[in-house]
């Protein structure tokens, strides 16, 4: 429909151009045979090479792909991950420290140090306890 | 979903899938260091001066991947290149933050600014020790104060309305946004987003403006999908969507004048044309769902065009 009128357009006005430059060709031979000087192409074929070039790009610029809006979003192939990542932020606070066997590692040592300092703890606080218990039983067996 | 096996690419594939990753920002940290280990460090002499770029991208990627020991050979392999440089010092802090020594990378990073006060990257990693500690308001508080000195750097404001919607404060996020799209005005990931929030906060100004802002998106971005479904969403109180968004949407509905209301149900049918073509381009073989969504599609089709 719409495309086929364009394409005949275009395809009139580019035989209608190699026509033009024929015509020019036939007029310079022409010249040539009357030994007249050349001053300038006739005004009829100026005209039509003039008419079939404004032709032949409004027909091709129709022809090629739908036109763009001009303002468009350069990397439109982008996804979220990238335009809304701020690499610049980054933070290392993620899942992967608690897949990784060396951070695993860093983390059994601190527990094992918390452990150790609280069962320090503990051991005085019972040390405490079994003296006391022992002072009791020593004064019941007083009794 | 075709997934590429990272450890098998030949090298200048893997090369040039760095250089893409660095180039666009995107935190694929676990192939980065998939990719380094098992493709680059073959040779990574062979890379000539793209090679310090590679490796700094390299440590931060295996900072996050949790990979403190490739970390630290990359940053002795830069220090050895450039003995004096704040920026492999930067490395240094990044790393000390991985290992959660952050009153010792802060220091750095203070020493960094008082010597460099106009390389923003080390003001930006001050906060991120903040974020990393999990003091939010805090963090805030600094990209706010950092935004009065450096005030066209999107990717501070964009990480500003993050923390923002972080505290469910969605007009702040939303200015923070807007500062986004002053500074980048064809960036359709920004618009899409800033409708997405217009749509969460309700009320008929505020869908009006996220419809605007979608068809924003589309404009200068027309393979958006989002957008398309945003403007569906802003438009259509079919049943396909919960109850809840029904009544925001007939708020919206009944406040518009006749003519406007005509142009968004007309906006709304064409972004479902435009869906539907491009569901039915894929094959159910690469999406075993499009089936279901282009029949979903076409019923809304149908409840929209006969209003």
């Amino acid at each position: 429909m719409a495309s086929t009128i364009y394409r005949l357009i275009t395809i009139v006005s580019l035989l209608s151009l190699i026509h033009c430059a024929y015509s020019a060709a036939q007029h310079r031979f022409y010249l040539r045979l009357t030994e007249q000087p050349f001053v300038s192409l006739p005004a009829d074929v100026v005209a039509q090479t003039v008419i079939s070039l404004v032709a032949l790009i409004y027909g091709t610029s129709y022809l090629a792909n739908p036109f763009q809006y001009i303002k468009k979003d350069q990397h439109h192939d982008r996804t979220c991950d990238e335009a809304l990542n701020c690499p610049s932020f980054i933070t290392f606070e993620n899942r992967s420290k608690a897949m990784s066997p060396e951070f695993a590692m860093l983390r059994t040592l601190k527990q094992q140090q918390r452990q150790r300092q609280t069962s320090s703890r503990k051991e005085t606080h019972s040390g405490r306890v079994s003296e006391t218990i022992h002072s009791s039983e020593s004064t019941d067996s007083q009794e | 979903m075709v997934t590429t096996d990272w450890t098998q690419v030949s090298y200048e594939e893997g090369r040039q899938t760095l250089k893409k990753w660095r180039e666009c920002g995107v935190r694929r940290s676990e192939e980065v260091v998939e990719i380094w280990e098992h493709v680059i460090s073959r040779s990574p002499s062979s890379l000539g001066d793209e090679q310090w770029a590679v490796l700094e991208q390299v440590c931060i990627a295996s900072l996050d991947a949790a990979r403190v020991d490739l970390a630290q050979e990359c940053i002795d392999l830069l220090h050895a290149q450039f003995p004096n440089s704040n920026r492999v010092l930067k490395l240094k802090g990044m790393q000390l933050e991985a290992t959660e020594h952050f009153q010792k990378a802060l220091d750095i990073y203070e020493r960094l600014v008082e010597e460099d006060p106009n390389n923003n990257s080390y003001r930006k990693r001050k906060v991120a020790v903040l974020l990393a500690q999990g003091k939010r308001l805090d963090a805030i508080r600094a990209i706010n104060e950092y935004l009065k000195i450096f005030l066209n750097d999107p990717e501070a404001w964009l990480q500003l309305s993050e923390l923002y919607l972080l505290e469910n404060d969605v007009p702040k996020s939303v200015h923070c946004l807007e500062e986004c799209v002053l500074i980048q005005p064809l960036n359709s990931m920004y618009f899409r987003r800033l409708g997405d929030l217009r749509y969460t906060q309700g009320g008929a100004d505020n869908v009006e403006l996220a419809r605007a802002y979608y068809e924003r998106a589309l404009k200068i971005n027309p393979t958006d999908l989002r957008s398309q479904y945003g403007i569906l969403l802003v438009r259509n109180p079919s049943g396909l969507l919960l109850k809840d968004f029904q009544s925001n949407n007939q708020i919206a509905s009944t406040t518009k004048s006749p003519s406007e209301k005509k142009k968004a149900g007309l906006a709304a049918v064409d972004a479902i044309d435009n869906l539907v073509n491009r569901y039915q381009k894929i094959s159910p073989k690469s999406n075993p769902e499009s089936d279901g969504i282009l029949n979903c599609l076409e019923a809304m089709k149908v409840t929209i065009g006969s209003k």
